[in-house]
């Protein structure tokens, strides 16, 4: 197998998983997740020469993914409300039967993106503060203060014992 | 850290980065049972978040994307072969969605099974891009009762399988658009061309003979009469 196409194969071994899962927090839409993703790969495969360190892969694709959830964003702008494909999925890929798993995914499609994604960067993709704030194009204060209320309106959502001093902080 | 602003700052950021293990933080929450009780809930939230983020991820996604590399070409004005091979790949899984297996006991529809083959053999088209020898093919071919007359093209992969418990060929081909991939089925017979677009391939099975012959490429890809190059080439010896 070339070199290249087996370095490829590395890379969307590791990745695929986690980037379909950030892909579908972002979107909240299983098929537009997969596409995001595949679009993405595929991007990623015709300009692999220019990934020269494998540690800043996964930044590399979140980069590229972001781009095209942004481009899929625009072109459905005015047909689509995107805000709500994500009540439309079913119970069952909200958790089914499992209560707990059904009541905090329920409680992470009401966060506003704002506060979504660096959460989701965060906890999903391992991503430090500094690496978020890059992608997001914001200052790490900012970023701070958005995971700390994403937390917070978790916590309000799902009935957690500090949410009032949480809000007091915030 | 065991004043009030203190338990805010400390609160503040657990509340953004609950991993952070600061000595200071670590320090102020053993004195502080209000902070260390925050400092556990906020774990306890981050180890739900994790299982509720972790959805199902489609079991097949990696190997369509890995397979639709294999036909799509990296640098276009570089390995403009690569392309066609998708083309010839698309062919085949179109035509085989058609057929249907006349014995009973095949319950799976001719065409699922070619394309379901042929989205479970990207391995066929990532094998290599380099030639394999004219003998290899030859064997292979002969175990399937078929042999090329002429130079079809650089094929890179050669192998039998079964489907429906009749042995095939395939083989992958380079041509100067793309690889394509060929699968000669001597026990299956059609009366007539048949094609199908899916999954970004189109799929082609032409009648040939005793048999058919069924070729798979990308769906952007024209086959520009190439199936009858390639079934000028292919003949059956039994």
């Amino acid at each position: 197998m070339p070199v290249r196409q087996h370095r490829f194969e590395i890379l969307a071994r590791a990745l695929v998983p986690s980037l379909y899962r950030y892909a579908y927090w972002l979107a909240r839409e299983k098929t537009l997740a997969e596409d995001l993703v595949q679009e993405t790969l595929l991007r990623a495969w015709r300009s692999l020469d220019q990934l020269r360190d494998e540690a800043a892969a996964r930044q590399w694709l979140i980069t590229i993914l972001r781009r095209e959830f942004a481009r899929e964003l625009s072109k459905r702008k005015d047909t689509v409300d995107i805000d709500g494909l994500a009540l439309a999925d079913s119970r069952a890929s909200l958790g089914g039967d499992d209560t707990d798993l059904h009541d905090v995914r329920r409680a992470m499609q009401k966060l506003a993106p704002e506060y979504r994604e660096p959460l989701v960067l965060q906890v999903l993709m391992g991503c430090s503060t500094e690496e978020i704030a890059e992608q997001l194009e914001l200052t790490q204060a900012t970023v701070l203060t958005r995971l700390f209320r994403a937390r917070n309106q978790l916590r309000e959502m799902l009935g957690g014992s500090a949410a009032r001093l949480g809000e007091a902080i915030a | 850290m065991n004043t009030s602003s203190n338990c805010l700052e400390v609160r503040r950021i657990l509340g953004a980065e609950p991993q952070r293990r600061d000595p200071a933080l670590l320090e102020h929450c053993k004195v502080c049972s209000a902070c260390a009780s925050f400092m556990k809930e906020m774990l306890g939230l981050d180890a739900r978040l994790v299982r509720a983020l972790s959805v199902d991820v489609p079991e097949d996604l990696e190997a369509r994307i890995v397979l639709r590399t294999a036909f799509r070409p990296a640098h276009r004005r570089t390995y403009p072969w690569l392309a066609a091979a998708a083309t010839v790949v698309l062919a085949v899984g179109v035509g085989i969605a058609a057929w249907q297996v006349n014995v009973r006991e095949r319950n799976m529809p001719l065409a699922e099974a070619v394309v379901q083959h042929v989205m479970q053999q990207p391995q066929a088209l990532l094998a290599s891009t380099t030639p394999i020898d004219d003998a290899s093919v030859d064997a292979v071919l002969e175990r399937v009762g078929a042999k090329l007359q002429g130079s079809m093209g650089p094929i890179t992969y050669a192998n039998t399988f079964y489907m429906h418990g009749q042995m095939g060929a395939q083989l992958v081909m380079m041509t100067p658009h793309g690889a394509v991939m060929l699968l000669l089925l001597p026990h299956i017979h059609v009366d007539k061309r048949m094609q199908m677009d899916t999954q970004g391939f189109h799929c082609m099975i032409e009648p040939m003979g005793i048999g058919s012959i069924a070729i798979v490429a990308s769906a952007s890809m024209p086959m520009d009469g190439m199936e009858h190059h390639i079934m000028s080439m292919v003949q059956w010896t039994t």
